[in-house]
């Protein structure tokens, strides 16, 4: 690159030339004291909690404590170049975040700088980082499925587009395992995701990330990182953070989007080390009295955005997003119920809505000039997978049972299924979905209704079995049916599975097609099966695909196949 | 301005209003200021008489009977009252605090503020005036001029008055247009364009 001196000589005083001096006004405090990623300012008297304020060094802080004389800032960047004595400034904004579709494949910390090395990231779009969650109105129950593409959570433990699903465990139970596999399992699919590593060693996520490249993942996958070497206010904001980028392709552009906070545990001992710091009082185990606030504020923001609809002329483009060309009902709340309007804009968006604005369309004597329009930034979704590291199994600490009570369900981890080779060593048993149930597949809620039981029946039994007692028939039976349940659900990391093949799989396993099969041939029988139905009956698989459905008919098919398979396989074997 | 608490800082407003009230003639309040300050240049010092008036391990007794004794006829009475009141309550360690509490309460009943000016050169007298009058008009108070001479600021100045800083300085003007500059080439850089080279 050769430079000219003439053009930049010109570019300067064209800059010159154009610039227009004006007194900088500021309100500036002075620091009092700094230290451990916090500061005390005299001054500011004007600041507003949370807000952005900016040091001499040029790091960034947040009011976190607005006291009589002084405010308390914590401190996003580098403290160690503050000093006592420096300007702080104001800058009368909240703090906020890049965001947009450049982000996609980045690995950033939380203020959206990127740590990859792939340079700057140039976006237009910002987004605050505390935004207040939707309200009742603006929400939709969850109804669509979100795989994870793990057959022990998606038959039993279903997730919807919107819900908040906690994982919890202990350390080394494969927590990580499964929020990875849910992200690697929407390839090729419409969601964007967000992966933030909170406090964990740089080679961990390092590893992730190398993970997320290999299988593609990271096409429209977001990394967002504040490492265990990072100051407690960068890994108090970083789920904050993520769930803004998050935010963006929800609200903008009415997208699918999985949130994994990888843990909230450590954001909470950098919530309690800045409340610590800051003389906040500390309450149970330390942690401030807010700290169930911290995360109910968090995982609120997760939820599937009402989609909305309108009657508007037809020449309206498909991306359109201008409400003020919505033709409002001229009876608006009085018109018949079947066309009634669901806001004061003529918007439709109740669970009805597409049908009764329909309705109306069709009663109208221009309807041949008029379309009913999705508007193509409504009906987003965000689906939150809190992790929570607990210690010894104890569910019952004070951040476990507030997160618990925040989500709408818990995959619950256990190190003896671990140790025992049961991997993912989900724990059916206190394992639970609130909501998803109504999201989930019809096909796979018809062949895992009564997974979950036949399984916790096998664990009661299993522990009786092991008395050495004689068993009859009957409990014998479910003993080697749960056996091979337990051993069909097994599944190794990084492969996970589409849904024609859990349906496949577990259809096999629930009707009794693995019962006469050493517990050992089991995996290998459902491989050889898979590969059989993809390569020979590639019409059962795209149905399921398609539909998600599994009639009667196609269940005499899929039966067909299993038995002609298992003779084959039989004979083989 | 002094390194404390809030919780300090707050005592120390609560007796300097207290030690403002009872100095009840614009007079007596004048001459409390001036004995005040005389009092922090003492403590200011590190002298052996700083250590003996804050130290915590003397009894408050004795301290009391010799701040009788040093100040009592030297100093007004409302002074050495105040002085004893904050020795029997064993506050002696906040007196910095509140002698900064009290001349900020003094300045404000006054209708007073300080004002502090820096400029590359000297300040003429007539920027002074203009100065004066703008801040008088801006505050709606009595501008006290603090001035500092900076050369750093190379030209222009600069005005403080409580939280507000107003930056009309040449180094200020330059480091935004090079701000600008260097934001304006990052910009193009990475849009892919190339302003300046061939």
């Amino acid at each position: 690159m050769k430079f000219k001196v003439d053009e930049i000589t010109s570019v300067i005083s064209e800059e010159i030339k154009h610039y227009r001096s004006q007194v900088d006004v500021a309100e500036v405090g002075r620091v009092l004291e700094v230290g451990d990623g916090i500061a005390r300012v005299y001054g500011l008297s004007n600041a507003m909690s949370s807000e952005r304020l900016e040091f001499e060094n040029g790091a960034f802080g947040q009011v976190f404590n607005l006291e009589e004389n002084s405010v308390g800032v914590v401190i996003l960047g580098d403290y160690l170049g503050i000093k006592e004595g420096d300007e702080v400034r104001r800058t009368g904004e909240l703090l906020s975040i890049p965001c947009g579709e450049k982000l996609i494949g980045r690995l950033v910390d939380p203020l959206g700088r990127p740590l990859d090395g792939k340079g700057v990231i140039e976006t237009p779009h910002r987004r605050p980082l505390e935004f207040k969650a939707p309200g009742i109105a603006e929400r939709q129950p969850v109804n669509q499925p979100l795989q994870t593409g793990i057959k022990g959570i998606d038959s039993m433990i279903p997730i919807g587009r919107g819900q908040r699903e906690l994982i919890i465990g202990d350390r080394k139970t494969g927590k990580t395992a499964i929020a990875i596999d849910t992200i690697i399992n929407q390839k090729g699919g419409d969601v964007i995701c967000v992966y933030v590593a909170i406090g964990q060693k740089e080679s961990t996520v390092v590893g992730v990330v190398e993970k997320l490249r290999q299988c593609g993942a990271m096409d429209y996958t977001i990394v967002v990182s504040a490492g265990s070497s990072d100051p407690a206010p960068l890994q108090y904001i970083a789920p904050y953070a993520g769930c803004a980028m998050a935010e963006y392709f929800m609200y903008q552009q009415g997208k699918a989007t999985l949130c994994i906070y990888d843990d909230l545990t450590k954001q909470a001992h950098a919530y309690r080390q800045l409340s610590l710091l800051l003389r906040r009082p500390p309450g149970r185990e330390a942690y401030p009295g807010d700290v169930f606030y911290l995360h109910s504020r968090l995982l609120e923001r997760s939820c599937k955005v009402r989609d909305e609809y309108g009657v508007v002329p037809k020449n309206t483009p498909d991306n359109s997003r201008d409400r003020s060309i919505v033709k409002k009902h001229p009876q608006s709340f009085k018109a018949p119920h079947d066309q009634r309007p669901d806001d004061v804009n003529g918007l439709y968006h109740r669970s009805e809505g597409k049908k009764h604005a329909q309705v109306w369309l069709d009663s109208l004597p221009d309807k041949a000039n008029l379309k009913v329009h999705h508007f193509p930034d409504s009906g987003g979704s965000q689906t939150a997978l809190p992790i929570i590291e607990t210690m010894e199994g104890e569910v019952a600490a004070y951040i476990p049972t507030n997160v618990i009570s925040i989500t709408d369900g818990q995959i619950y981890l256990e190190p003896d299924l671990f140790f025992a080779g049961v991997r993912p060593a989900v724990n059916v048993g206190i394992s639970v979905s609130r909501v998803g149930g109504n999201a989930q597949r019809k096909a796979m809620k018809k062949i895992a209704g009564s997974l979950r039981l036949d399984l916790a029946a096998y664990r009661s039994l299993e522990a009786f079995a092991q008395l050495g007692t004689e068993l009859d028939t009957a409990t014998q039976k479910q003993l080697d049916r749960g056996a091979r349940m337990v051993e069909l659900l097994k599944q190794p990391q990084y492969q996970p599975f589409d849904l024609a093949s859990q349906i496949v799989s577990i259809f096999a396993g629930t009707k009794g097609h693995l019962d006469s099969l050493p517990v050992s041939e089991v995996l290998k029988f459902e491989q050889a099966l898979l590969t059989h139905v993809r390569d020979e009956f590639p019409e059962i698989v795209g149905e399921l695909t398609k539909t998600g459905e599994l009639s009667d008919d196609l269940a005499g098919k899929l039966t067909k196949v299993i038995t002609d398979f298992k003779t084959h396989f039989g004979k083989k074997g | 301005m002094a390194k404390s608490g809030d919780k300090d800082l707050a005592l120390a407003r609560l007796y300097a209003a207290s030690m403002l009230q009872a100095a009840d003639t614009p007079q007596a309040a004048e001459t409390m200021l001036a004995e005040l300050t005389d009092l922090g240049e003492i403590l200011d010092s590190g002298s052996e008489l700083a250590g003996f008036l804050t130290t915590p391990s003397l009894d408050a007794a004795l301290r009391g009977r010799s701040i009788e004794k040093m100040f009592r006829g030297r100093c007004s009475d409302v002074f050495v009252d105040s002085m004893l009141v904050i020795n029997r309550k064993g506050r002696f360690g906040f007196v910095r605090q509140v002698i900064d509490a009290y001349r900020h309460l003094h300045e404000e009943k006054l209708g007073r503020i300080k004002v502090h000016v820096s400029t590359a050169t000297a300040l003429p007298d007539a920027q002074r005036t203009n100065l004066r009058s703008w801040a008088a008009q801006f505050t709606g108070k009595t501008p006290e001029l603090i001035e500092s001479v900076e050369p750093e600021l190379i030209g222009g100045v600069v005005v403080r008055i409580g939280d507000r800083k107003f930056d009309h300085s040449v180094a200020h003007h330059l480091g935004s247009l090079c701000e600008k500059l260097m934001d304006r080439a990052s910009r193009e850089l990475y849009s892919g364009a190339r302003p300046v080279a061939s």
